[in-house]
């Protein structure tokens, strides 16, 4: 930057110069964070209790430590034994850590029973970091529930000084550090820590809400100064390993390009697709229940193991068993599948988990199972994870995640009636995938039929006829129809105009068969009313008589006790019953 | 903690071979650690009249000490009276809590 003598001193716009960062070695957050923390800045994990900031801080110092960068954890809250323990059951073995300098614990919990007598300040814990920050070379440092510090000073003026001196003090020394500070957005006592906010860089806040029974656990990057982020809100968990950040509209960038037909188990289905489901392409199966959804996944999953491929399946049924019989029951046996490894299958009641422990679950077997396609099995079960908002994110996520490790995804949803197939959970969620296959009832001539129909298949030349569609032994066939609810089905029609005319005229007949359907079913409805509402006027009348035969013998009663008692003074009901 | 309004000579007389073992934890010349040592210096010349082994430790100099105590606030006097020390924070501006601490509670100052 040594400036030359022709160079002006001032540039008027320079190209913005990124932040140096230091990865939290969290992939996840490392790409809400855009490439991590800021280098020799403070950054504060805020949040209520239980959201799991301490993990996220502790996280950065052990995955630092991992990679050979030593650092030092104070924790004000906690005894270091304990803190030992806990790291422990997220499977981090911090002793070993510390035996080797690449992590120190700090015992900073803070006595309770001491006494205070005139000021004070910060210097002893500055001077333990600084002395263990040289001894051990430590360049990143965790400062674990600041607010019991500051809450020593018991002045908000003086916690305001106090922390803008250990800020200030920090930044000269150059350790990336992380802060956690205990917030709930519900509490009153939110605002006496908020300027903690304004004083540091890069503040990311962890939101633990209860829904519906069911806890989501929101990240949120509010600042980063002088730099991008994501800008979301991100579903984490925490478990063992840590904390695993979901992210979503990153992994939207490296979406991979659809790929070549594959078949869907059923020639006629692929003639209807116009050569078949597209890999790396997200295909949604909608109907109302007994349409025959299921079947078409399973018949899919059965093909694609029997070319060896690789298949997760997700279904929300309570066991493996209780999900391979469910498919048993329609034909297709998918046994042998899951007992050659090519077929496995993941299953969870809705209600076990919030969302993102199920998509942790879900993301989990991705990769270590590596599919080629993914099968969901009912999207319409998701609901019971949370709410609409819930299963819609969960949603868009799963597709996500399937485009970007380049997995073909089948879902189906079941849909109440014949209208609202691309209706996911509530949200109108059609654009999000590029295949729609429809099924649906329909009653002609007294039958019950199924009929399926290709919406649209995006890249592909489908039919745009629907089909009767029947399930079988062993899978589903499929058979020419010509008539529907309300109009021609056939789409051959204008040179082939016979044909059409003979369709019009079954159409016709069909129309009436259906009318007359209609009508026997309406008089049956409304023998059956007239029946209920008779029913009702008798009940009422048999209830009018029973009523009116106590009320005489309520009056005959009074009337004996008058006599009985002779007929002296306050009387008031004579035998007519009347005043 | 103590009844510090108490005056009770009679009883804080203390057997005189007693001697009061301290630690003040200062910074370097921070104001606030120089306030401490004063009136730490002017209590034990008040109260202790030399029956007092005093340590006084700079944390710039070393924070080992700090960090085996626990000393994230200074300045911090640690009077070992018991087997936990009893830890009073601050600039010592009060003699009462100290007093109290070495048993001397309502104690005059010697003149």
């Amino acid at each position: 930057m040594a400036a030359q003598n022709e160079t002006p001193v001032l540039k008027a716009v320079t190209a913005p110069f990124p932040l140096p960062r230091v990865p939290t070695g969290n992939p996840g957050l490392d790409e809400v964070l855009f490439g991590g923390l800021p280098k020799g800045r403070t950054t504060i994990f805020s949040g209520g209790p239980g959201c799991g900031k301490s993990i996220m801080g502790l996280e950065f110092l052990v995955r630092g430590a991992l990679a050979g960068q030593p650092g030092i954890l104070v924790p004000f809250e906690e005894r270091v034994e304990a803190v030992r323990a806990n790291a422990l059951t997220l499977g981090w073995d911090l002793a070993a850590l510390e035996k080797q300098n690449l992590i120190m614990l700090v015992d900073a919990h803070i006595d309770h029973e001491m006494i205070l007598s005139g000021r004070f300040d910060l210097h002893g814990l500055l001077a333990i970091i600084d002395g263990a920050a040289r001894f051990m070379k430590a360049e990143r440092l965790v400062l674990d529930a600041i607010d019991v510090l500051l809450r020593y000073f018991n002045d908000p003026a003086r916690e305001r000084e106090q922390f803008f001196f250990l800020n200030d003090w920090l930044l000269n020394r150059g350790l990336t550090t992380v802060l956690t500070v205990k917030r709930s957005d519900f509490s009153n006592a939110a605002g006496r820590y908020e300027f903690l906010d304004y004083l540091t860089d890069c503040v990311v806040h962890l939101d633990q809400r209860v829904n519906q029974q069911v806890a989501t656990r929101r990240l949120r990057v509010i600042k980063y100064r002088g730099s991008n982020y994501g800008r979301n809100e991100y579903p984490y968990v925490t478990g063992p390993g840590g904390i695993t950040v979901i992210p979503i509209s990153g992994a939207e960038l490296r979406h991979k390009p659809l790929g070549k037909p594959v078949t869907s188990g059923q020639v006629q289905v692929d003639e209807m697709l116009g050569g078949g489901y597209t890999q790396n392409s997200c295909i949604l199966i909608a109907g109302p229940s007994g349409t025959g959804k299921t079947t078409l996944a399973s018949i899919f999953t059965r093909a694609a193991c029997e070319r060896g491929e690789k298949v997760l399946f997700v279904g929300f049924e309570e066991s493996a068993e209780a999900l391979t019989s469910a498919m048993l029951s329609s034909g297709t046996d998918l046994r042998p599948a899951i007992k050659k490894g090519s077929l496995l299958p993941l299953t969870a009641m809705p209600e076990a988990m919030g969302i993102e422990e199920h998509l942790v679950r879900i993301a989990k077997a991705v990769d270590e199972f590596a599919p080629q396609y993914m099968v969901l099995d009912a999207m319409s079960a998701v609901r019971r994870m949370g709410s609409d908002r819930a299963a819609f994110d969960f949603l868009v996520r799963l597709v996500g995640l399937s485009r970007e490790k380049g997995i073909t995804f089948l879902l189906t949803n079941q849909t109440k009636g014949n209208e609202q197939m691309g209706e996911l959970a509530g949200e109108e969620a059609s654009s999000l995938v590029d295949t729609i296959i429809s099924l649906r009832y329909i009653e002609v001539g007294g039958e019950t039929n199924r009929l399926i129909g290709i919406v649209k298949s995006r890249g592909m030349k489908h039919s745009n006829q629907l089909r009767e569609f029947r399930i079988t032994d062993g899978g589903v066939e499929l058979a020419k129809i010509y008539v529907g609810e309300g109009g021609v089905l056939t789409g051959a029609a204008r040179q082939e105009k016979e044909a059409q005319d003979a369709t019009e005229y079954r159409r016709t007949v069909a129309v009436m068969e259906a009318k007359r359907s209609e009508i026997l079913r309406r008089k049956a409805e409304l023998q059956a009313e007239t029946a209920r509402l008779t029913a009702a006027v008798e009940q009422a009348e048999i209830e009018l008589t029973q009523i009116e035969i106590e009320q005489q013998k309520s009056v005959e009663g009074q009337g004996r006790r008058f006599a009985m008692r002779g007929g002296d003074g306050f009387v008031l009901v004579d035998t007519q019953g009347g005043i | 903690m103590a009844g510090s309004t108490q005056k009770d000579k009679a009883g804080s007389e203390p057997e005189t071979t007693d001697r009061v073992r301290m630690a003040l934890f200062v910074t370097g010349e921070e104001r606030n650690s120089q306030a401490a040592r004063m009136n730490l210096a002017r209590f034990c010349e008040n109260y202790l009249a030399g029956r007092v082994d005093l340590e006084i430790i700079d944390v710039l100099e070393n924070h080992r000490k700090a960090l085996e105590w626990r000393v994230l606030l200074t300045p911090v006097l640690l009077v070992f009276n018991s087997e936990r020390p009893t830890r009073i924070t601050g600039t010592l501006q009060d003699p009462e809590p100290v007093l109290a601490a070495v048993g001397l509670h309502g104690s005059e100052p010697v003149l």
